[in-house]
């Protein structure tokens, strides 16, 4: 049997911590890695009952992705990355004049995510406006109807390399 | 207790687990819906099907050139036969003779090559077989396409070029021994005319590994020192053991064709030397050991489990994952046979 | 004098590199007969050096320790796979996604290299057919973890991934996020011309992961464990008594092998853009073997410049013989089979070839020690 003292020594330790940093790398790369998706949407929208119209004119940009112009009934998909984003938006009123919101931060929590630009310009707290988007799952082809069939013993002939 | 210990090894683990388990199949499938009767009419006439390409296994074992995983080059030979009886026209139960006839000389030639081969390769064999059979099969697929078929039946319509991935023996062979000596009981149907055209061909290979030339085959194989010291022709005698395996492996196809139905060319008999080897190692045979028992046991073990499984599986959990259980059960049993401590390394 | 050995020298090369002679004049042949531009070959070669060289490298571990061609690399493949269809159900994108992939499949790798060593002590002198068989029988084991485990055991609920009806893995993953990721990290342009168009695409990040493996595999050979290994692959027994720990040597290259070809699939997939859940992995071992083959390496030895080699002529018989049969007799058909053909064909040629060399070299050593004997006593 071996000792305490023989288990525990200098090696069992720097094995431990390389473990450990690279399961904290895989947490990191997680994290850092992960995209959703962000709909950035000018609809006209209800949100707890009130409704906001959709603004005849606006330009957002989310963190530094570039800024784009919106009119009414649009709706843009961005893949973002990391946790925490800014969106900065720029509307203008009927006289033309150009209003710039102070930069909203904002995090996601779901794979896809709606936010509304009307609800913001209209001052609704963006965990009200930031809500989950249910997408429709990709249509199923007829292999994955039965996909034991396309099971096989010793791989296809198929020579894509 | 011991003496049962004693049974189980006997027996083979591995092998009373897979009975056991084709028993309680048998057992679950009335309560799962399933008519017992049509299923043992299935096995059987697996059975018949396959068990000719399985006892294409025997001969090499005995000579010591391990499983023949080159089966496919039988199959070859099996199918020009197949091919060149349709190509003649000649329909009925004649056609089967003149198969059988047909692919002799090609089984006798490829055996011979091949043979002559692993001779050349001892301590190989096994891996080099499986390679050789991959590439007659890949190299008949060109052949396939372009030698001089004419029989409207085999070639494809179009282009009038090269021959169908599958041709229906209907007319020709379909069935030819499935339905001599059928035996009716309901929905049993017990055919026996495979089973005595098998039983033929199994007791002229057991009669053959007691005459005086199979049984130095077999010194060859257990005891190659002994052999030789005995004067025995080492590489002569594993030729002849490759030409007999391949002789087998073209009249076991002709009998799979007859029951299955259609000739299966181009990739087809690619991966059909597995499921052989498969089903004589679940019947207790190792490596460099194998009989008659084996392949009789073994062929009902692997046949009876590719044919309940999928029926039982899907009529009570819905899902089929019979095909993939199949998969692990028969190359968990090439690979426990291949890393067994017994045997010569081969 | 010197002229005869001359000429038996030269009958010597080529009875040593006659399969790489074959496919250097077989590739000679086709080129003309297919007609493509030198430039599409250039540009079709590096692509298939970035995308299959990590997993050809990964089997010549195994090869030093004297076990022969590693079939078993398909389990590696199968942990890279594992890792990338957790990864896309993550939505992890990019370099992270493949990184994080890659130490996904470690463990797992690990795992099943540390199965497959096993198994292979236990057949020592047919370790290439239970290898084969190896990879045959993890792969019925795969599938029933990727397609009935996945989504009702293992909790992965991306529909990208999973199928509608809750559990198993899409017969094929989209992998556009992580699609060439490390390629086009940092790439430069050749020959482009004036609007930066065409011309020909250089992956550098990926070269370098490649070079960085090959020093690796260089250094590797010089370490203890590495020359233990080659130690074992040359006589087990001389190396058991000289104190080495055989069976864990030969555990330990199997292991290493198998890592690096779930990373090799890994960059393999993360090219292709698309993952064949049940059969992108199961022909990947015939191919990287062929290719090493082809490269002129042999059972017992094989060296980085056999990979390379091997990878530009195998992969230049690939392109090549579908146009060259389409061209020859109108039909794409042949030459594909005749691809299959030639890839079959070339392991049996080698693993024959190298069967009938052993046994001669057997035969010679034993004469010239009987020879040496009779002197002695004279």
């Amino acid at each position: 049997m071996k000792s305490a003292k023989e288990i525990f020594d200098l090696r069992f330790f720097v094995r431990l911590g390389c473990i450990v940093a690279i399961i904290l790398l895989a947490v990191f790369l997680y994290n850092f890695g992960k995209q959703r998706t962000l709909l950035v949407d000018n609809w006209t929208t209800e949100i707890n009952g009130t409704s906001y119209r959709a603004e005849d004119w606006a330009k957002v940009e989310v963190d530094d992705l570039g800024t784009q112009e919106y009119a009414p009934r649009m709706r843009i998909s961005i893949p973002l990355r990391g946790r925490t984003h800014t969106i900065k938006i720029t509307y203008d009123d009927r006289s033309f004049n150009e209003f710039e919101l102070d930069p909203i931060e904002f995090s996601l929590k779901y794979d896809t995510s709606i936010i509304s630009v009307p609800a913001l310009v209209a001052g609704v707290p963006v965990e009200d406006a930031l809500r989950e988007f249910i997408v429709e799952p990709a249509p199923v082809t007829e292999a994955e109807e039965n996909p034991e069939a396309s099971i096989s013993e010793f791989g296809d002939m198929s020579m894509e390399i | 207790m011991d003496k049962a210990m004693e049974l189980v090894k006997s027996f083979g683990l591995p092998r009373l687990i897979i009975t056991l388990f084709l028993l309680a199949l048998f057992v679950i499938a009335p309560f799962a819906g399933i008519n017992v009767a049509s299923s043992v009419t299935d096995v059987l006439g697996r059975f018949g099907q396959n068990a000719i390409m399985v006892l294409a296994m025997v001969p090499m074992i005995h000579s010591g050139c391990g499983l023949n995983f080159g089966l496919p080059l039988g199959i070859i030979s099996g199918l020009l036969g197949a091919t060149l009886a349709i190509e003649t026209g000649i329909q009925g139960p004649v056609s089967f003779l003149l198969a059988i006839l047909y692919s002799t000389p090609f089984a006798l030639i490829f055996g011979w090559g091949y043979g002559k081969l692993l001779n050349r390769v001892k301590g190989s064999e096994m891996m080099i077989a499986t390679y050789v059979g991959f590439s007659s099969v890949a190299f008949m697929s060109i052949m396939w396409l372009i030698l001089p078929y004419h029989s409207p039946t085999m070639v494809w319509g179009y282009t009038g070029q090269g021959l169908r991935t599958t041709i229906s023996t209907e007319g020709f062979y379909y069935h030819i021994l499935r339905d001599t000596l059928n035996l009716r009981i309901g929905n049993l149907s017990i055919s026996f005319g495979e089973i005595i055209f098998f039983a033929l061909f199994a007791f002229i290979i057991w009669a053959f590994l007691h005459t005086k030339t199979g049984t130095a085959m077999t010194a060859v194989g257990s005891n190659p020192v002994f052999a030789r010291a005995s004067g025995i022709n080492i590489d002569k005698q594993r030729t002849l053991s490759v030409i007999m395996s391949t002789w087998l492996g073209a009249l076991g196809i002709l009998c799979y064709q007859q029951g299955y139905g259609f000739v299966q060319l181009y990739q087809g008999p690619m991966y059909m030397a597995m499921p052989a080897v498969s089903a004589i190692l679940i019947g207790g045979a190792s490596v460099n050991k194998a009989n008659i028992t084996n392949v009789i046991i073994g062929t009902i073990l692997y046949q009876g489990i590719v044919s309940m499984t999928p029926s039982v599986m899907n009529s009570l959990i819905h899902t089929d994952m019979s095909e993939v259980l199949r998969i692990i059960v028969s190359n968990g049993m090439i690979l426990y046979a291949l890393t067994r401590k017994t045997g010569a390394s081969r | 004098m010197k002229k005869e050995i001359t000429s038996k020298d030269v009958r010597k090369f080529l009875a040593n590199n006659i399969v790489p002679i074959i496919f250097i004049v077989l590739c000679a042949v086709c080129i003309p007969i297919a007609g493509y531009s030198g430039q599409y070959l250039v540009d079709q070669i590096i692509t298939r050096i970035v995308r299959n060289s990590f997993l050809v490298l990964s089997l010549l571990i195994p090869i030093m320790a004297g076990m022969g061609l590693n079939f078993g690399m398909t389990l590696g493949a199968m942990a890279g796979q594992i890792g990338l269809i957790f990864v896309t159900s993550w939505n992890v994108v990019s370099i992270p996604g493949l990184l994080l992939a890659a130490i996904i499949a470690t463990p797992i790798a690990v795992l099943l290299g540390w199965f497959c060593g096993k198994m292979l002590n236990m057949a020592k002198g047919r370790e290439m057919i239970t290898s084969y068989m190896i990879s045959f029988f993890m792969n019925g084991v795969y599938q029933l973890i990727v397609l009935y485990g996945m989504g009702a055991l293992i909790p992965i609920h991306s529909n990208r991934v999973i199928l509608p009806r809750g559990y198993g893995v899409r017969n094929t993953v989209d992998l556009l996020d992580v699609r060439k990721s490390i390629d086009n990290f940092w790439s430069i342009r050749l020959f482009a011309d004036e609007n930066g168009m065409g011309g020909l695409t250089i992956p550098l990040l990926t070269l370098i992961l490649i070079a960085i493996l090959c020093v690796i595999i260089i250094w590797f050979r010089k370490t203890k464990i590495g020359q233990d290994m080659r130690a074992v692959g040359q006589d087990m027994e001389v190396a058991r008594e000289a104190g080495i720990k055989v069976e864990r040597t030969r555990i330990l290259a199997i292991i290493i092998s198998t890592v690096f070809a779930a990373y090799g699939m890994i960059i393999y997939l993360s090219n292709m853009g698309t993952l064949n859940t049940y059969n992108s992995h199961s022909q990947i071992g015939m191919f990287s073997i062929a290719a090493l083959l082809v490269g002129g390496a042999s059972v017992s030895k094989a060296s980085i410049k056999n990979v390379f080699l091997g990878i530009i002529l195998f992969h230049l018989m690939f392109i090549l013989t579908p146009q060259a049969g389409r061209n020859l007799i109108g039909q794409a058909q042949i030459g594909e089979f005749f691809r299959v053909f030639v890839s079959y064909g070339v392991i049996t040629l080698s693993l024959v070839l190298y069967e009938i060399r052993t046994r001669r070299e057997k035969a010679e050593s034993a004469q010239t020690l009987a020879i040496e004997q009779k002197e002695a006593q004279a």
